[in-house]
């Protein structure tokens, strides 16, 4: 069968990156499988849970990104959440006593990373804005746990309550009719 | 050598040009992009008018040609415009993975070489009369949807095998490229945008104002749209929607089919080749045997699909996309149409005569205004059903479905988009189109066609590296006497 070429000719791709991935990802799974039984049998502390959730933090922000939507605000967002819970797992497992007061940190300086990145490039961002209500949004349910009594109260907690309602406010009275938009396209049902 | 190609910077040359100082302006009037965006578009009107001096056009004809106005208010209106998915199109991200994207892809051959300065500004030009193409994919608690971008909207050379995945993930993406080599233009669509029919007429649009802006005549009618004409919102309509309730609500489900043997590759497609034939001489033999063009070309099919497999029972099914324009009056160019599977026993497979018969009574059984209905109600039904499921449950679930089940049932596709027509102003300075399908998630081929003039061309997008199937059909197609040149691309198995 005669085949007449009417495309461009094939070019050779390094495919060192496909390979590293590869290589990462039978790595990754490998550490999944491997650490939860050498801890089990070595007992002690539970410092594999840290290594899964590592493990698969790192799978979802690199070797396995988003197809849709990464922009720099959900993709900060994702990272915070995946570090948040990584405190969170090494105080409880490991080290306890300190994520009450670093995880608040983390949270404000997210929301004024993904507040800044929202307003400076608002005509590229404003459709972007999802992924930092949510965020907003876990910041308040965690102060609000916090002033309930269910997690130890600090000054970081009270800047991230107030600074998420602040925010809101403020996204409300400047924002108003792009955040109603934004929120009417993301839940829409039909 | 990529980024020169999209972004080629204006020349201190082009940018003393007194016209092109003229336009600025006005372009900057039109225009309320990013700075580095409106930079590249106002060199786009810069390129093109170094093209046209130095093609001897007069200025006033530049000026007219290239008029700002003509962008309209879309450069510099706010992106606030959103379309939730069509039903058909509802799946597609659901169903989509890394490197696994449904793409399909159509071509115009003209007799004359493309000139990238001229596509890039028809492109500029066209993209507002489709604002459903001018948006990017996003993720809604529930569903996906289409949001606006306001964007330099770009033309690439073409460089790899047809319907590779898009990168659709930054903010702005396009989903959609338009891809030039030679003397054709490509476009490639992600199918969340539109089907066949809508793709065509996007692709003659935007050829027609390419065809334009070179100094040819050509009329705005039919599928050539005004693309200084206001979009009208029956363009981009849900027409699932139209559906009345049915009694039964069916047609999704069916069994496993036979597949072709042969690893599937990881480059999908890893071939595409193209069968171009007699358009006369092929319609003249589907009649002697009875049957339609389709209904000949599926036997042709599935005596192929019977070679390249070592299965030696079991169904082969034949999915045949139906387009649901032809029932209801409807002028979108989202998605419209469903399918129905032609299906025959291995056992059954036997000459090209016998076949043509069974295959036309279950075209005409199968793909009636009522089974459609009953499809498209349970496409309906089924949406409403998962309205309040959140997307990160669906999408797992829709995942494993597609890729184990509802692929699987399909051994093979036929799409066929019929006789391409186009103004006789255009079809002097068109050579033929083709039509490209991309990679399903099991089966190893996928074929489609369209004709135009006297070209008919079957398009094979090969998922396997073995080259059974479409050497049988070579010889089927030879042997009935049908004049067949093949083109392509080399194979790109790994």
């Amino acid at each position: 069968m005669q085949i007449k070429l009417t495309y461009p000719a094939r070019t050779e791709k390094s495919k060192f990156l496909e390979r590293a991935g590869t290589v990462l990802e039978w790595l990754s799974l490998i550490a999944c499988v491997s650490c939860p039984i050498v801890n089990y049998f070595v007992g002690g502390k539970w410092w594999a849970v840290i290594v899964v959730w590592s493990v698969y933090a790192f799978w979802s922000l690199i070797l396995s990104p988003d197809i849709v939507e990464r922009n720099i605000i959900s993709q900060t967002v994702k990272a915070l959440l995946f570090i948040a819970v990584l405190l969170a797992l090494i105080d409880y497992f490991l080290a306890p006593g300190w994520a009450h007061f670093v995880i608040p940190i983390l949270g404000f300086s997210g929301l004024l990373f993904t507040s800044a990145a929202y307003m400076i490039d608002f005509n590229r961002q404003r459709q972007n804005a999802m992924p930092m209500i949510w965020l907003f949004l876990y910041s308040l349910v965690f102060s609000e746990v916090s002033f309930l009594g269910l997690i130890r109260l600090s000054w970081p907690v009270k800047v991230l309550g107030g600074l998420s309602c602040a925010l809101i406010i403020l996204g409300v009275i400047a924002f108003r009719a792009d955040l109603a938009l934004e929120l009417k396209k993301r839940f829409h049902m039909d | 050598m990529l980024l020169a190609k999209k972004r080629r910077p204006i020349s201190e040359e082009e940018r003393q040009d007194a016209l092109f100082q003229e336009l600025v302006p006005e372009i900057r009037k039109h225009v309320s992009l990013p700075i580095d965006q409106a930079r590249f578009l106002e060199a786009d009107f810069a390129h093109a008018i170094t093209y046209y001096r130095a093609h001897g056009f007069e200025e006033s004809r530049i000026r007219s040609l290239l008029s700002p106005e003509r962008l309209g208010g879309f450069y510099a209106r706010p992106a606030t415009v959103w379309y939730p998915l069509d039903n058909a199109a509802k799946i597609y991200p659901l169903s989509m993975t890394r490197g696994k994207m449904a793409i399909f892809r159509m071509s115009v051959y003209l007799k004359e070489d493309v000139v990238p300065e001229i596509l890039q500004m028809a492109l500029t030009f066209t993209i507002k009369r489709f604002p459903v193409f001018a948006t990017t994919l996003k993720q809604g608690f529930f569903w996906y949807y289409l949001d606006s971008t306001k964007r330099r909207f770009i033309v690439e050379p073409e460089r790899s095998i047809p319907c590779q995945p898009i990168a659709i993930s930054a903010s702005g993406s396009q989903s959609f490229r338009v891809l030039y080599f030679g003397n054709r233009i490509s476009v490639e669509y992600f199918h969340v945008l539109c089907d066949g029919t809508g793709g065509l007429t996007f692709l003659k649009t935007l050829t027609g104002e390419y065809l334009r802006l070179l100094g040819h005549e050509i009329p705005r009618e039919g599928d050539v749209w005004d693309v200084d004409g206001i979009p009208d919102p029956s363009e981009t309509e849900n027409a699932f929607l139209r559906v009345e309730k049915q009694e039964n609500a069916s047609g999704f489900m069916g069994k496993l089919a036979v597949q072709m043997s042969g690893k599937r590759s990881k480059t999908n497609p890893c071939q595409v080749l193209h069968f171009v034939m007699d358009a006369d001489v092929l319609k003249q033999k589907s009649r002697e045997m009875g049957g339609t063009v389709t209904a000949y070309v599926l036997a042709l099919m599935f005596l192929a699909n019977k070679f390249a497999t070592e299965e030696r029972e079991g169904t082969v099914q034949i999915q045949v996309p139906v387009n649901l324009r032809k029932y209801y009056d409807a002028r979108t160019i989202r998605n419209f149409s469903l399918y129905f599977s032609a299906s025959l026993q291995l056992d059954e497979i036997s000459t090209v005569e016998e076949m043509v018969p069974v295959i036309m009574e279950q075209i005409r059984t199968k793909s009636t205004k009522e089974c459609m209905d009953e499809m498209m109600y349970a496409s309906v039904l089924l949406v409403r059903s998962l309205r309040f499921v959140p997307v990160f449950l669906k999408k797992p679930v829709a995942e494993a479905i597609y890729g184990f089940l509802g692929d699987g049932i399909v051994s093979n596709t036929l799409s066929n988009l019929g006789v391409c027509r186009v103004p006789a102003e255009m079809e002097a300075l068109i050579d033929h189109f083709d039509f490209v399908l991309g990679g399903g998630a099991v089966a190893r081929a996928a074929c489609s066609m369209v004709t135009f003039g006297k070209k008919a061309v079957l398009s094979v997008s090969k998922h396997t590296a073995d080259p059974s199937f479409e050497e049988r059909l070579s010889r089927l197609i030879t042997e009935a006497g049908i004049p067949l040149e093949i083109e392509g691309s080399e194979l790109h198995a790994n």
